[in-house]
């Protein structure tokens, strides 16, 4: 039977994630209810390189 | 940090840095005089990169370079490169699938079909296939205008119903690109 993931990374506003741990229990409890049937969701909450993806200088 | 000693650090992302030099262009990620490898507050988060891509096989990791080449010049107005990073986040899911034991875990070429998108990944959980798609959600509009413009940020202590509107738009999207893929 093939089963089929999502992974979905956050790049929160919270860029030094003082509050990722209270995102995530928010985000894990609306998931509890909102998720589609036969779709496991995997979180990552705290982005290794979000900040490279924020360095917008040339230099 | 020496820049020689950033490229032996970091082999695969001084990879993408020499050919976004290359480009020669304004719009281009990574320039020639810039110091995000040597900086030690900037580096960190390219060693981080460098870890996940450290995980592709060769085969992987040639095929996300070919996605990610053309993304290196591909500058959004207040996003900056997301393009970019949204791309090389598929190297998480790639180690994801590892990590959980999946075998013969592979990139799934872009359908050349318009409106049929394919997963980004495939694998074998024992006897079981796994499709497997990458989501990145970026920054809310408010804070791209700031990253781009400058102004003081806020952060805010709970997640409001636009972002959780979001998150499972997002969720469904790809619930739907993965239901309409049984044939990979």
């Amino acid at each position: 039977m093939t089963r089929r993931l999502v992974y979905v990374v956050f790049n929160f506003d919270d860029r030094l994630h003082e509050y990722a741990d209270e995102y995530q229990k928010q985000i894990e409890a609306f998931l509890a209810s909102a998720s589609p049937p036969g779709v496991e969701v995997v979180l990552d909450i705290k982005s290794s390189f979000h900040a490279a993806s924020l360095q917008r200088d040339g230099a | 940090m020496e820049t020689k000693a950033a490229y032996n650090e970091l082999p695969q992302v001084s990879e993408l840095r020499d050919y976004s030099i290359s480009l020669n262009l304004p719009n281009a990620y990574f320039w020639a005089n810039d110091d995000k490898l040597t900086s030690p507050y900037k580096r960190k988060a390219f060693a981080a990169l460098e870890c996940e891509l450290q995980g592709l096989d060769n085969e992987a990791w040639e095929f996300l370079k070919g996605e990610v080449l053309p993304r290196l010049r591909s500058r959004h107005p207040t996003r900056g490169w997301h393009q970019l990073f949204d791309t090389l986040n598929e190297a998480k899911g790639y180690n994801h699938l590892v990590r959980i034991g999946c075998t013969s875990v592979r990139f799934i070429p872009r359908s050349k079909t318009d409106n049929i998108q394919t997963p980004d990944l495939r694998g074998l959980l024992g006897a079981n296939p796994i499709l497997y798609e990458v989501k990145t959600i970026n920054v809310s509009d408010n804070e791209a205008i700031r990253l781009a413009t400058g102004g003081v940020g806020e952060t805010r202590l709970h997640l409001e119903t636009p972002f959780l509107d979001k998150l499972s738009s997002v969720i469904h999207a790809a619930a739907t690109q993965l239901w309409r893929s049984t044939k990979i």
